[in-house]
């Protein structure tokens, strides 16, 4: 079943048309990645899939209520962090999420457990004004987790933490995923963050989706890879790459050589070069595979 | 009831923000500083009105009058006028006497004395004094009567206790500081939570974007009625304690509607005369009563106004300091000649509730049409307008925070 559907949404802000027709869903347990660089339009997707904003045209469906008829409804169904969250900072830990438990209707019992969870129990009585930001990015966490949402949502989660508050985070949302089979929608500029965290990742770019993918073992699938060879003779080098079938291309980068081929076909490429009597010194993959990817449907092709 | 909870939490919030103390605590030092001055006040009025002081007074003034009347060049009429003044200070100056003598005046005869005097002066047809003029004299005979009836010693110039001291109170506070207190309370109600953005979390929880503005609105004008009302109760109980209550009993004439009578003007007078009988006399204890009631209402419609512009425009610290802005512009710029005529529909012209209720409004600015019922009608339109504003506002724009 899908938890989130967005179909066809447009949004215009003033002059410029940020999201041009965007179309993605969201499985229950599923955690879905959205991957862009800054600007792109992340922010303001997330801020149509919670009603702060209204979309120009199409529909977002959160558990079957579509958010802009049934906007409490489909608000009920989601707990989320848009961009930094921004709690009362004269209250404490503890009284913002009371607020929060109180409009939602929840037990002192599961705000207990949301707070041990998150690891905030030794400084959920201080005020907010005294926290770090990986504090305030945990009470962000906890706030958006309280009442045990089927939507999960978090917009570049990870600003501030620590390495270890990285991992816990990740262990949190892979919990909730697994446990209360919650659908996790994580907005991210951070590779290596969707790459560990994410089963299906959409690239977004100039408000239109490149390209959704599903990751595997930790990787997309590729069709491509990109290797960095650096030898002394470069021009018979380049000739000899010209006659390889599996090479896609290649340019000159300093006193290297930056070759696309296809996937796992760089073992063939250093058996032809040494056949061909060429004197590499080094190779090595320039992008791996979610890099590879990125750059090729964000950045347009080939980074020099 | 999620409105409830919401307001509740609106509550919490408002209570535990510095703000709320630090407006709280100036309010408080306000009202201690005009109870202190109130008192002050007394004790010097109590000192010229000392008999000894009065006497010495009159003394000075019968002997100056006298000297006046060896003046050659004075004429028959002035003399006649001046002669008539000094029997008159002698007969207060024998009061006076009595008084200090230790032999008290019964009030109540020189009250009866006064009556009958003005009684005459009212069927006295020769004098052909003005309707409005006389109008006032028979209602001033009519509070007399009161007092007579109910046996209540007049209060002439005012005894401080505490009904006088809340009247002063009210007339201090309502020229500017409620409109200026409340603004500042309410301005950022709204645009607080726009700057740091913390609206976002309240606004993606499963309630609708009018419940949140009601509650915030209800919450903000209670506490701040509440507030401002404690303070002035707990006010008025300490005067009390230490001045005495006074006599809730005490007439007070109220209700006074004005109009336009150009032909007082062409001779210098107030171009605005009292309409007959408009007036009325009620106890200073309902008056209070009535004082308490407008005023809640003026808070709640500068609660209003404030509220609007922190729906309206995004930064707390824009919509504060205009929000303050209109208020001083609005009560300065009705004081100019040309503005006058549009003061009726101001809502800071009524923040004085006693000339409100008392219709001296219309006197103060020569706007007869800025009556106590305009008054209460333009207040409440004032806020409906705002809140509606507001409401449209806020649900219908896009929150980019």
């Amino acid at each position: 079943m899908n938890v989130l559907e967005v179909k066809d949404v447009y949004k215009r802000l003033g002059k410029r048309e940020i999201i041009k027709g965007i179309t993605f869903s969201v499985k229950e347990g599923e955690i879905f990645g959205f991957l862009g660089p800054n600007g792109a339009g992340k922010t303001t997707t997330i801020r149509m899939m919670v009603g702060l904003i209204a979309a120009n045209k199409g529909t977002i469906t959160i558990m079957g209520h579509e958010i802009s008829r049934d906007r409490e409804k489909a608000l009920s169904c989601i707990g989320a962090v848009v961009e930094n969250p921004e709690l009362y900072t004269y209250l404490t830990g503890r009284q913002n999420l009371m607020q929060i438990a109180a409009i939602r209707k929840i037990s002192k019992a599961d705000v207990e457990e949301v707070i041990g969870l998150v690891n905030l129990k030794d400084r959920i009585d201080d005020k907010v004004k005294k926290y770090s930001l990986g504090m305030k990015q945990r009470l962000g966490l906890a706030a958006a987790l309280i009442s045990k949402p089927k939507l999960l949502i978090l917009d570049e989660p990870t600003n501030g933490l620590d390495p270890t508050g990285i991992m816990d985070f990740r262990d949190i949302v892979k919990n909730a995923a697994k446990e209360l089979k919650t659908a996790v929608f994580i907005s991210s500029h951070m590779l290596s963050e969707v790459q560990q965290l994410c089963d299906t990742v959409a690239f977004i770019n100039g408000g239109l989706i490149k390209a959704i993918e599903s990751i595997t073992g930790g990787d997309i699938k590729q069709d491509k890879d990109t290797v960095v060879v650096v030898t002394k003779d470069i021009e018979k080098c380049e000739e000899t790459l010209k006659t390889l079938t599996y090479v896609h291309g290649s340019h000159r980068d300093g006193e290297s050589l930056v070759v696309e081929l296809e996937e796992d076909s760089t073992p063939e490429l250093i058996f032809s070069l040494s056949e061909n009597k060429i004197r590499v010194t080094e190779v090595y993959k320039k992008y791996k595979g979610l890099e590879q990817r990125y750059m090729e449907l964000v950045e347009g092709g080939m980074r020099e | 009831m999620m409105i409830f909870t919401l307001i509740s939490n609106e509550i919490k919030k408002l209570m535990m923000r510095k703000k709320t103390i630090i407006v709280f605590a100036a309010f408080v030092l306000l009202t201690a500083a005009i109870g202190y001055g109130t008192y002050r006040d007394e004790v010097n009025r109590k000192q010229w009105s000392s008999p000894e002081f009065r006497q010495t007074n009159l003394q000075e003034s019968i002997k100056q009058r006298k000297q006046d009347l060896e003046d050659p060049n004075m004429t028959a009429e002035n003399k006649k006028y001046s002669k008539e003044e000094i029997v008159s200070m002698e007969q207060e100056l024998a009061n006076i006497k009595l008084e200090t003598s230790g032999k008290t005046v019964d009030w109540k005869t020189q009250l009866k004395v006064k009556m009958d005097e003005s009684q005459k002066t009212i069927d006295d047809t020769s004098l052909e004094l003005p309707t409005d003029q006389k109008d006032r004299m028979k209602l001033e005979l009519q509070k007399d009567k009161y007092l007579y009836d109910n046996n209540i010693k007049p209060e002439d110039g005012g005894v401080l206790s505490a009904f006088s001291f809340i009247q002063t109170l009210f007339l201090v506070l309502g020229t500017i500081f409620i409109a200026v207190g409340v603004m500042v309370f309410t301005g950022d109600m709204v645009s607080g939570e726009f700057t740091p953005p913390t609206m976002k979390i309240l606004l993606t929880q499963p309630v609708s974007r009018a419940k949140v503005l009601a509650s915030k609105f209800i919450a903000v004008a209670g506490v701040s009625t509440i507030l401002i009302l404690v303070v002035e109760i707990l006010s008025f109980v300490i005067m009390g304690l230490i001045f005495g209550f006074g006599n809730a009993n005490y007439p007070v004439i109220t209700g006074t509607i004005y109009k336009w009578d150009l032909t007082q003007s062409i001779y210098g007078g107030h171009p605005l005369i009292a309409v007959a009988g408009s007036s009325y006399i009620m106890t200073t204890g309902n008056f209070v009563i009535r004082m308490f009631l407008m005023q809640t209402l003026f808070i709640i419609t500068c609660v209003s106004v404030g509220f609007m512009l922190s729906s309206i425009v995004k930064s707390s610290m824009v919509s504060v300091s205009l929000s303050i802005v209109i208020v001083v512009a609005l009560t300065i710029l009705v004081e100019m000649p040309a503005l006058k005529k549009v003061a009726q529909y101001m809502f800071t012209t009524y923040g004085s509730v006693g000339p409100v209720l008392m219709g001296e409004v219309a006197m103060r600015y020569n706007n007869p049409n800025a009556t106590t019922t305009f008054g209460i009608g333009t207040l409440i339109v004032t806020s409906i307008v705002c809140y509606v504003i507001a409401h449209v506002v806020f649900t219908k724009k896009d929150i980019l925070i």
